[in-house]
């Protein structure tokens, strides 16, 4: 089928009403379709975000404790430190040696057999699988007397409950050996280890509502478009149809011809 | 002595026609045979070259070797009951079509799903797509006509020739001209990186590149005017060294063997057996080369291997288990989108989302998806169905231009295009890729009434 370019446009410009027609038609599609997959996508974002918000998501609790000697307990410790430690020592060298020594004594009480045993039976896992979720580090120094307790791959909740197990377990402990001493929660910080969490909380953002206006604009645009593109068609499907028929009907004349 | 040579020339040149004709003459008594014989060969060829140089290479990057047995032997029954529904027409255009997509496409998702256990479910999705659209290219055999668009071809010339221009200049002007340091692949990501060009011009850029100037090329060709298709590979070249877009580079191989092999006949053959001594050479060769990473012959097996076959087969997997776990895109990111105004819950293409549940950084990367994993993510099975059929009906236009005249052009125009929808979706390819630009040139260029192919350029 040969056509000539003027002649298709003198065709489209023939249909004008059918163009109309079509690009009507894609507007009403095109406000319909926005508002149905509006309301599905933020009913799948919707549910998307449960698992964001779920209590089951797998977090990371870091809590940082800081513990506190008293006056009498210190002056206890530089007296044992003194009958020690060289004569010439000034009272404010013995109190930093005799704190020196108790930190010392902490941090190994920190990562005790006992202390780590109490919590691994009560969670019913083996020392190596403790220590994929549980770590503590002494964070100890002469301003700063803290430790750090961090829980891995578990919920919230259930990181919340091995923390204060853990610490439970370490005051039993430590109030066999040392004076009376008070731990305090500093800090706490929760974050997300969960990989699923992380790509749904990367990659989805929430569906803006569409704006009439540009839906219109733009379905008008695109209808155009394709509704030239589909007289075109049609044009062409009926011309060949035409076409077709015309040469049906010459052979059926030929084979006429033949037979008389 | 000249009258010497010039006699042993034309019976060397005898002894290579005489050849070709009695290899043509033994292609065509055993047409069924060497068909048959060719296509079981390149499955096994393809499943040895993933078991010893893709796998191998590159099993951290997805592609682990971990076979199974049953989804072998399946991958094995699906790949043949393919390749007997395929069309065998061999100066049919849309088959030769159909059988490059078999051998770069779905074959390779054949053997990734067999020698890495991966889902059923998804490789009987693109069996049933393939199938029909075998089923509709088969059906439309010698019934419909082409359309053509007579008066224009001057014009059209005289626009190409002034588009040309413009798009070798304004890159230059935007982004400088680096020269033959291009083609260090290493440097052309620092360089597409940096890259700016003005609002709507990368359309034109790539249209360019990856329609109008191959049309222009193998056309030339056809008419054996040898010196403008010259020209047109240099044109080519130039945008490739404007862009460091890699596809524009390797696009004239695919581009100029298709052409070639189709001069020859026996197209479909010479795919398989042409492909399958490709993998018999690339085994030794990647192993032999194996030491270092920047050997010739370890890149070579990268980007046949990797990179063409196995790394699209990964991706449409990827795409597969990402959407199939999280809701679907439901073309709001794309043409569809805008023309109804469709809502998204992603922040970045079906490509990016893959590439960050794959645990990459979202929006740095993204990954090829290909017309058969984009139209999963956008709307699952139903929307893989949408696409074949599309597709098929395509290849039913582009075969309504077939004849014995225009065969090798529309074979070697087309085959670059069934590689680029390995890497991109259906529409992109039609509209971003410039497959309906080619179409609308063939509708220009090509002439109901001439015996041979008009050419304006």
């Amino acid at each position: 089928m040969e056509y000539n370019v003027l002649y298709l446009v003198k065709a489209l410009l023939k249909k004008w009403y059918v163009i109309l027609l079509a690009m009507g038609v894609i507007i009403v599609a095109a406000v319909g379709l926005s508002k149905v997959s509006y309301k599905k996508a933020v009913a799948d974002y919707q549910q998307s975000m449960a698992i964001v918000q779920s209590e089951n998501k797998k977090v990371m609790l870091a809590t940082e404790f800081s513990y506190q000697l008293d006056e009498a307990a210190l002056n206890l410790l530089s007296d044992y430190v003194q009958a020690l430690a060289p004569a010439n020592y000034s009272k404010e060298e013995l109190l930093s040696a005799a704190k020196a020594s108790f930190n010392a004594k902490l941090a190994d009480a920190l990562n005790d057999k006992g202390v780590l045993t109490e919590v691994a039976e009560k969670y019913e896992l083996s020392e190596e699988d403790l220590s994929k979720h549980l770590k503590v580090v002494s964070i100890a120094s002469l301003d700063k007397d803290s430790f750090g307790v961090y829980v891995y791959e578990m919920n919230e909740a259930q990181a919340n409950e091995m923390k204060d197990c853990y610490i439970n377990a370490l005051q039993k402990k430590l109030q066999n050996v040392f004076f009376s001493f008070e731990i305090e929660q500093k800090s706490s910080q929760l974050t997300v280890t969960d990989e699923e969490v992380q790509f749904v909380n990367a990659v989805m953002e929430e569906p803006a509502p569409p704006s009439l206006v540009r839906t219109v604009i733009t379905a008008a645009l695109y209808g155009f478009a394709f509704a030239c593109i589909g007289v075109l068609v049609y044009i062409f499907v009926k011309e060949n149809k035409k076409n077709n028929k015309e040469a049906g009907s010459e052979a059926e004349k030929e084979t006429d011809c033949e037979v008389q | 002595m000249l009258n010497n040579i010039m006699r042993r020339k034309d019976e060397y040149a005898d002894k290579i026609v005489q050849g070709a004709k009695k290899t043509q003459a033994f292609f065509k008594k055993h047409h069924i045979a060497i068909l048959y014989g060719a296509g079981i060969a390149y499955k096994f060829l393809l499943d040895m070259l993933y078991v010893f140089v893709a796998s191998p290479a590159f099993s951290y990057a997805g592609l682990v070797y971990d076979p199974n047995i049953i989804k072998y032997a399946l991958s094995f029954v699906l790949y043949m009951c393919l390749f007997i529904a395929l069309p065998k027409n061999e100066s049919s255009c849309a088959a030769v079509l159909l059988h490059i997509q078999h051998v770069y496409t779905v074959a390779p998702l054949l053997s990734f799903y067999a020698l890495s256990d991966a889902s059923s479910k998804y490789i009987l999705m693109v069996f049933v797509c393939a199938l029909l659209e075998s089923v509709i290219v088969r059906r439309a055999a010698g019934k419909q006509k082409a359309v053509y668009l007579s008066g224009m071809k001057n014009y059209t010339t005289v626009a190409i020739g002034a588009l040309i221009v413009v798009t070798l200049i304004i890159p230059i002007v935007y982004n400088g001209f680096a020269g033959i340091k291009v083609f260090d692949f290493n440097y052309i990501y620092e360089m597409r990186e940096n890259a700016t060009y003005p609002i709507g011009f990368t359309y034109l850029f790539f249209w360019m590149g990856k329609a109008i100037v191959p049309f222009a090329i193998v056309l030339l060709l056809h008419k054996k005017r040898y010196v403008g298709a010259a020209a047109m590979v240099l044109v080519q070249l130039l945008l490739y060294m404007e862009s460091g877009n890699k596809y524009l580079l390797f696009i004239l191989v695919p581009l100029l063997a298709v052409y070639f092999c189709a001069k020859f006949g026996h197209l479909i053959k010479l795919i398989y057996l042409g492909l399958g001594s490709l993998f018999l050479v690339l085994i030794p060769i990647y192993n032999l080369s194996a030491a270092g990473s920047d050997a010739l012959g370890t890149k070579a097996c990268f980007y046949i291997s990797v990179r063409s076959l196995f790394h699209p087969a990964d991706n449409k997997y990827a795409m597969y288990e990402c959407f199939s776990q999280y809701p679907k895109m439901y073309y709001s990111d794309g043409v569809i989108g805008k023309m109804f105004g469709l809502s998204g819950i992603y922040g970045g293409s079906d490509g990016q989302v893959v590439y960050a549940y794959n645990g990459g950084t979202f929006l740095e990367a993204n990954y090829n998806t290909g017309y058969l994993g984009e139209s999963y993510a956008n709307l699952g099975f139903f929307g893989m169905l949408l696409m074949a059929v599309l597709f098929a009906l395509l290849l039913r236009v582009i075969d309504s231009y077939n004849n014995k005249k225009t065969f090798c052009v529309l074979s070697a125009l087309f085959a670059t295009f069934i590689i680029n929808l390995n890497d991109i979706s259906l529409l992109t390819t039609l509209l971003s890729s410039g497959m309906i630009v080619v179409i609308a040139l063939l509708s220009i260029y090509f002439d109901k009434n001439e015996e041979d192919l008009s050419c304006g350029i």
